[in-house]
């Protein structure tokens, strides 16, 4: 079993928060695909940094609201 | 799944079953001979027709049955993907030759190289999609 990476994430909160947006209309919005999107929520892959800014574009708050650190 | 993980899953069985089929054939033909069967020209044509045309085939297939998924988006996680994939297949190819060329070395075969070096091709693209897949279920 592969580890996860150390980087937890809100964005199915934000994104729920958002009007219910979909993973579909997000994953639009950055320009990855849907299946991209799932795999973030659920931590098995971390964005590139250019991403992880779109994301954190897309819900109008700063990188370390959406992003952290394991442990922090 | 993805589009390009339900893509592996097909083009992998397809290139295992042609590969199958391709190293019968040449352990058929070089049993009658007893020898070492040499390259046939048509049995390439047709595995490459059939490796091509099954790409091409799943390709629309699963397009039309998910519209929802753009077949042409390649996003950073299949990026990702495609090279680790094709870094360690691109190995497994280079030791595979290297191993034809050493029977090359040691029995002159030139017959035998040759489909050594077309089963080197079969297993690395076999590995390539098998590698694909499971970092798609890994995560990326």
């Amino acid at each position: 079993m592969a580890k996860r990476p150390p980087i937890t994430n809100r964005v199915k909160e934000l994104r729920e928060a958002m009007d219910q947006m979909s993973q579909s209309a997000l994953a639009k919005e950055i320009g990855v695909t849907r299946q991209t999107v799932i795999a973030i929520e659920q931590g098995k892959y971390s964005p590139s940094l250019e991403s992880a800014f779109r994301i954190a574009r897309v819900f109008g708050v700063g990188l370390e609201d959406v992003f952290g650190w394991e442990g922090d | 799944m993805t589009f390009h993980e339900k893509l592996a899953w097909v083009m992998m069985a397809v290139t295992g079953l042609v590969g199958f089929w391709y190293g019968q054939d040449v352990i058929t033909a070089s049993r009658d001979i007893e020898g070492t069967v040499g390259p046939d020209i048509a049995l390439i044509s047709f595995s490459t027709i059939v490796l091509v045309g099954a790409a091409i085939v799943s390709s629309i297939v699963f397009a039309a049955l998910d519209e929802t998924t753009d077949p042409g988006l390649e996003d950073e996680r299949d990026r990702a993907v495609f090279s680790r994939a094709g870094n360690i297949s691109g190995w497994v190819l280079s030791v595979c030759a290297i191993g034809g060329l050493w029977h090359y070395y040691f029995h002159a075969d030139g017959n035998a190289l040759f489909h050594m070096v077309v089963g080197a091709m079969f297993v690395a693209t076999i590995v390539d999609f098998a590698l694909q897949i499971a970092f798609y279920r890994r995560g990326g």
